[in-house]
């Protein structure tokens, strides 16, 4: 790696002590005081002899927590090793936190000074989140005795920080066709077995008894079958706004992805606690889909691909992002009778877009929008209003919307949004 | 987290200032010496507060000017002597804790670093101040006026190859 | 440190000198003496020359460190409008009587907006909102309607009796008004009125179609294989 050496240029000037003290001895005839210049003369000389040294060290990092859950705080230690043969009189360390994660108690800076075959450690505490987050190199300071040149230089690292949050639980989440209160079921408009009336057929050998409409055998003496709305078990897909447009933070600097994360996860964990398939879509430049399923395989495969896809990534994706080819992707994948729910902060317009244009396909839309808006700037005022019409144009071609202030939990959003689709 | 605390470390600063008062006791021999020397001192204080290279430079220089000119007052040739490497000390300990606060921070662990470089500063000044002191005793009795030029001159020379 | 050839002789000769002199504490007998004191006097004015030298070599040296930057805090991301108040704030256009391309743009895009907050918060018909945004009469803030109305920026500048308002209080600039636009119709959005109005509002196809995408393309192109192929390229 390219290391850069540095002047400090800390001590220009020292020689202005000599040069005075000898100036003033000798304009005076005070041999005293042209004595001092000796002093000026030895550190002048003693600064001239530095030069940056190399900088040989061996690292180890360890964290002391493998699996932590989102929050938690996990104790970083780094050690440093002066593996050269010379002593390294002031070396300045400073540890390469993963960029997306903050570091919540102690330094990840060190300065001290190590003879061959000496450590020290750097410890720090960090706080862990949904993720894979990969450490930079280590940086790393080195100047000699007196600190007239520094030599900066970087050592790679590989650790990593892996976060695999569980689904969070939610209460239940309102499914879109549901017209009835049976959890897990939709009613559908075919004929079948179910609790709703659908119709009335000529009995046929093989009809279940139950079904059989005995008042009518008592009556007319005529066996017919009655048909019910065959109620089916739903399929959900959490479609992920994953563009680089939604990739934008609130006030706390909390980004609306990990906002649509949590909100995902939520939403998946409620459909499958009700025995409701649930599948996973990012629509974004990064592809990531997981057919709708059920059971514990299939809940680890979501939560998994909640946390560690690249397409949920909590940072800005630098390829390009292709609409048409996108949503053309997902159609084909998406089944026929699915309903989405499309998760997206809604700061832009082609979010509302998507939206819609499923809906108008045939898919019950419910919109998930996280709120990262505020009016603290002009900017973000005019943000918030757009995204409020956006909201508005949605309800206006009947997709639910849940407009979701983080600040309250979604269960309670939820609730809200609900009231107001009864109405 | 907040941002860290990037003020001045406290092990440096704090053994900078101890350094000029030491400076400072030096130049106690007439008014005027001491008087350059409290100036420099309270600039090197508040550029060492304040994380203000400038403030520290000047009062640093101040500070010096005034034990050379303590220096042609006093008897015993020790004292100006260590009161110049006081001065130096004062200076570069105070840069030293500025730098530190800027790269490292309050919240590092910068114990060590700061201590040996405190050991390294003093020890040069150390070895310079017994070497001049030596000087004096072996050479300031009776000097020619001609060895003083040709001192002179050698040291304007010596010192001009020696742009640090 | 360079090897300058000028100072290694420089060295040699003061070493040189240092041993005659030193040669002469010896045996002062050897050495010429010198004719006057003022020699001496001479030489430390040049030394205080060098002296002043280093004092302004100390002065005009800054030197360079490593710098870390800050690893303790993870990497902040954008917030929703900033290009908004970044064009807001390169907008640095006077009061003066045309309307430039970038207010054009600025207009058309809160407009539909504020067509949707007014006739919400005043409970009217959105053709009405429009006009009362034409005309200015949405609002009691002069400015805010200004910006809306067309309204001449330099009749809004306040100063205007005072010798030295007239001439230095040059008005308001179209961002200016922007800005107070922006911030009457949050504070319209948030009244009561508008809030029970929530769903109640007219053409919301104008929330999709009046917007662009971020590479400036309108996106209400149909869904069709062969259509303009519009790379939407993530910023930065």
């Amino acid at each position: 790696m390219s290391d850069t050496v540095h002047r400090t240029e800390r001590w220009v000037g020292v020689s202005a002590l000599a040069f005075g003290a000898a100036a003033f001895g000798a304009g005076f005839r005070l041999p005293a005081a042209f004595l001092l210049a000796v002093v000026g003369v030895g550190y002048a000389t003693a600064a001239r002899a530095g030069s940056a040294p190399d900088v040989e060290v061996a690292l180890e990092r360890t964290l002391d927590e493998d699996a932590p859950e989102p929050g938690d705080s996990v104790t970083v230690t780094l050690e440093v090793t002066n593996a050269g043969e010379r002593t390294l009189p002031d070396l300045r360390v400073v540890d390469g936190v993963p960029r997306t994660l903050d570091v919540a108690d102690g330094s990840p800076r060190l300065g001290t000074a190590l003879p061959p075959g000496e450590s020290a450690t750097v410890e720090y505490d960090i706080e862990a989140r949904r993720g894979e987050h990969a450490f930079e190199p280590v940086r790393i300071a080195a100047r000699d005795w007196l600190g007239t040149t520094e030599r900066e230089t970087e050592r790679l690292t590989h650790t990593e920080l892996t976060c695999v949050p569980e689904l969070e639980a939610l209460a239940s989440f309102p499914l879109r066709s549901q017209a009835t209160d049976y959890a897990g079921r939709v009613t559908t408009d075919t004929a079948g077995s179910g609790v709703e009336f659908h119709s009335t057929r000529q009995y046929r050998r093989g009809d279940p008894i139950a079904r059989i409409d005995w008042a009518r055998v008592a009556k007319t003496g005529d066996m017919t079958t009655v048909d019910f709305r065959e109620e089916r078990a739903a399929e959900t897909v959490v479609v992920l706004d994953t563009r680089a447009d939604a990739h934008v933070a609130d006030a706390d600097n909390e980004s609306a992805i990990d906002y649509g994360v949590a909100a995902g996860s939520a939403v998946a964990s409620a459909s499958l606690d009700t025995s409701n398939r649930v599948g996973l879509a990012a629509f974004g430049p990064r592809w990531e889909w997981i057919s709708p399923g059920l059971g514990r395989t299939h809940r680890v495969r979501l939560r998994e691909a909640l946390a560690l896809s690249p397409a949920m990534a909590p940072t800005r994706p630098p390829e390009q992002f292709r609409p048409l080819v996108a949503f053309r992707r997902l159609r084909e994948r998406l089944p026929a009778d699915a309903q989405v729910v499309f998760v997206s902060p809604l700061v832009d317009s082609y979010a509302l877009t998507v939206a819609r244009r499923l809906e108008t396909r045939g898919y019950a839309v419910t919109l998930l929008s996280p709120d990262v808006t505020d009016t603290s700037t002009p900017g973000r005022a005019l943000a918030r209003l757009e995204r409020r019409r956006r909201l508005t144009a949605a309800r206006a071609v009947n997709i639910r919307v849940v407009d979701w202030d983080p600040g309250t939990a979604l269960p309670v959003a939820l609730e809200r949004a609900s009231r107001r689709w009864r109405q | 987290m907040s941002d860290p605390d990037h003020r001045p470390a406290t092990l440096s600063r704090t053994l900078a200032l101890l350094a000029g008062v030491l400076a400072m006791l030096a130049a106690a021999t007439n008014t005027f010496a001491v008087a350059l020397a409290a100036g420099g001192f309270a600039a090197l204080l508040l550029g060492a507060f304040k994380n203000t290279r400038r403030a520290v430079d000047t009062g640093a220089m101040a500070l010096g000017g005034g034990v050379v000119v303590g220096a042609g007052s006093h008897a015993v040739a020790a004292i100006p002597l260590f009161g110049a490497v006081a001065t130096v000390a004062a200076w570069d300990l105070a840069g030293h804790a500025i730098d530190v606060g800027e790269q490292l921070g309050r919240g590092a662990d910068t114990r060590r670093l700061e201590l040996v470089h405190a050991g390294a500063v003093a020890a040069v000044g150390l070895a310079a101040a017994t070497a001049g002191f030596l000087l004096y005793r072996i050479a300031f009795r009776d000097v020619a006026l001609s060895t003083l030029v040709f001192l002179l001159f050698a040291s304007i020379l010596l010192m001009a190859a020696l742009r640090e | 440190m360079a090897v300058n050839p000028f100072r290694t002789a420089l060295a040699a000769l003061g070493v040189a000198v240092l041993a005659l002199a030193l040669a002469s504490l010896a045996a002062p007998s050897l050495i010429p003496t010198v004719s006057e004191a003022f020699v001496v006097t001479g030489l430390g004015l040049v030394l205080a020359l060098f002296g002043a030298v280093a004092v302004r070599r100390r002065y005009l040296a800054s030197g360079e460190r490593t710098a870390f930057g800050t690893p303790e805090s993870r990497r902040s991301l954008p917030r929703p409008g900033t290009e908004v108040d970044r064009e807001l704030a390169a907008n640095r256009v006077g009061p003066e009587t045309r309307v430039t391309p970038p207010d054009v743009a600025l207009i058309e895009r809160l407009k539909p907006v504020a067509v949707d907050v007014v006739s919400r918060a005043l409970n009217c018909a959105p053709a009405t909102a429009t006009e009362k945004l034409d005309d200015g009469s949405w609002t009691d803030d002069p400015h805010a309607a200004a910006f809306f109305s067309g309204q001449r920026a330099a009749e809004l500048r306040a100063g205007q009796d005072s010798f030295f308002g007239a001439v230095f209080d040059r008005g308001p600039t179209r961002a200016d008004l922007a800005r107070r636009a922006i911030l009457e119709l949050s504070r319209l959005d948030e009244t009561p009125a508008a809030e029970a109005n929530g769903d109640v509002s007219g053409a919301p196809d104008d929330a999709e179609r009046a917007s662009e995408n971020s590479d400036g393309t309108p996106d209400g192109a149909a869904d069709e294989p062969g259509t303009k192929p519009e790379p939407e390229a993530s910023e930065q």
